[in-house]
């Protein structure tokens, strides 16, 4: 029996062999000697390295712990929590220890790193190789390990800011499903929510090469002050120009919302303020413009509500937009 | 059990203690875990989820608690948000209990001291008391879809509400299950909102 719990340890028992002793650890009187045999298993382990198959687990907590860690750092320093859902948060990670013991023990492993921000959140964040990314809220990246040694790649699912550092050799490829952009140095914004219709790229300065991963044929330079809008259902890409910083300025805090109906307006402040809303059918389309800095939301409400014909209620966790039917009435006189 | 010094290092914050708990109890925990979770790469990262959870709650494990039930219970509520994600993602035609995995009890017994509740058995649980507290249409309106199995088109007919209607519902419905399952295990918020983004 000793065997057996000895192997159940190491979590080499098979499963007839833990239900052996699953039989034998029922009777009360043979507990205590598993008990004992497992203080002595404890024992025995000490100071012996981690069990087969575990390391790239354990390395994965200690990389996780390290991000944690400085993002709780950052909040503690700055957030005042009362005024949080404003608030914009700003946490700059560095990930070069982890990967720098990973890449040392373990030559050929290619292993991820992500990082998120969350609804309500923005999030700064400084890549291995000295370029900057702002993480809009929903949004993340991804990049390895080998991210700034033999390559610049990172995959983006929602949308960012760049401000990529300058490195002729090692070109800088954000990829987001059905676009690839690729750089050497340059200020842009990518737009691409995994739910979505489009992926929209807006270059601020320098240049930038637009890629497809599936048709090798496609390629499309952009220059400053366009934007390139790509939409996934027909492989469709329309090209405009445009004020970039409406683009780009959600990275400061500022939301534009320009001539947009408030079914996209809705997706914005969800968003943006982690809060849940629900609208009338009939206000779908009802468009909006305004520019949000740091209000709260309540205020934001309170400027939509004077602006269109709607009113606000509270249902639980949920902002209900119903239409204000007096105020309609007057606006249609 | 772990002795008390590792107990008090651990809640000191002393990583070494940290890596004693990993190396000895990593294997089992994952044994258990492969009891309910058929994907390797999830099995990784829930007991992954679970070893955070504990390093981030380490000033909150009581003297008299065992470092190996609290971890415990962390990975079991952690499979138990995975298979309720799952389901809900499905038809959940019968809320009956289906196979209980045997061999979850010796773990029980080994990590608990004794034998409780299988965890299928929870899972029916509170997706039952979580269904059972929606509002009143989409409680109707997820019961004929997702318990039932019937079809969208139809339900949407007879409750003569539009299809988009009844997709919001469900949606909601689900959004709101797992909020309420959140709320129940609020410790490990961070873990059902990274499952619910999934």
């Amino acid at each position: 029996m000793k065997e057996l719990i000895e192997k159940y340890f190491e979590g080499s028992a098979s499963a007839s062999e833990q239900m052996q002793l699953l039989k034998w650890i029922r009777k009360k009187e043979n507990r205590i000697v598993f008990n004992s045999s497992r203080l002595g298993w404890n024992k025995s382990q000490l100071n012996k390295p981690l069990p087969e198959g575990s390391e790239q687990s354990w390395l994965n907590i200690q990389d996780q712990m390290l991000q944690k860690s400085f993002k709780r750092w950052q909040y503690s320093d700055k957030v005042n929590l009362m005024v949080r859902i404003a608030a914009i948060f700003f946490f700059v990670l560095s990930l070069g220890g982890g990967a720098y013991i990973v890449s040392n023990t373990k030559k050929n492993e290619i292993w991820y790193s992500e990082i998120e921000a969350e609804n309500g959140q923005i999030s700064k964040v400084k890549l291995p190789d000295g370029s900057m990314v702002w993480l809009n809220s929903g949004s993340k990246i991804s990049y390895n390990n080998l991210f700034a040694e033999n390559n610049r790649d990172v995959e983006l699912e929602g949308e960012a800011y760049f401000e990529v550092q300058t490195n002729e050799d090692l070109s800088f490829v954000v990829n987001s499903g059905e676009i690839q952009v690729k750089v050497h140095g340059t200020k842009f914004n990518v737009e691409a929510y995994p739910g979505s219709e489009n992926i929209e790229v807006v270059l601020e300065s320098g240049k930038v090469q637009l890629l497809s991963p599936d048709v090798s044929s496609f390629q499309y330079f952009l220059s400053p002050g366009e934007r390139a809008s790509f939409v996934k259902s027909n492989n469709q890409l329309n090209i405009s120009e445009v004020n970039t910083s409406k683009y780009t300025s959600w990275k400061d805090g500022i939301l534009n919302i320009y001539n947009q109906p408030l079914v996209e307006v809705v997706k914005r402040l969800e968003k943006r303020y982690n809060q849940e809303f629900e609208y009338a059918e009939e206000l779908k389309d009802f468009p909006f413009t305004f520019t949000i800095k740091n209000e709260p939301l309540d205020e934001i409400i309170r400027i939509m509500e004077k602006i269109a014909p709607i009113k606000t209620k509270q249902e639980k966790n949920v902002i209900v937009f119903e239409l204000d039917k007096e105020k309609a009435r007057e606006l249609s006189r | 059990m772990f002795d008390i010094q590792t107990n008090n290092s651990l809640k000191k914050g002393d990583p070494s203690a940290f890596k004693d708990v990993f190396r000895l109890l990593y294997p089992r925990l994952k044994g258990y875990c492969k009891l309910f979770v058929p994907d390797d790469n999830k099995v990784e990262d829930l007991i992954q989820e679970t070893f955070i959870t504990l390093w981030e709650k380490r000033d909150s494990i009581k003297n008299d608690r065992s470092i190996e039930s609290y971890l415990f219970v962390i990975l079991r509520n952690n499979c138990l948000n995975f298979l309720r994600d799952e389901k809900l993602e499905q038809t959940i035609s019968s809320v009956n209990v289906e196979e209980v995995s045997e061999l979850q009890y010796l773990y029980q017994i080994d990590f608990l001291g004794k034998e409780e509740k299988s965890l299928e058995e929870q899972l029916v649980e509170s997706l039952q008391v979580a269904v059972d507290e929606l509002p009143d249409k989409m409680r109707q309106v997820f019961t004929l879809c997702k318990i039932e199995g019937r079809k969208q088109k139809e339900v949407a007919e007879e409750m003569g509400i539009s299809l988009k209607m009844v997709e919001k519902h469900i949606a909601k419905a689900k959004e709101q299950i797992r909020k309420k399952l959140a709320d129940q295990y609020p410790a490990l918020i961070i873990i059902i909102t990274l499952l619910l983004e999934k």
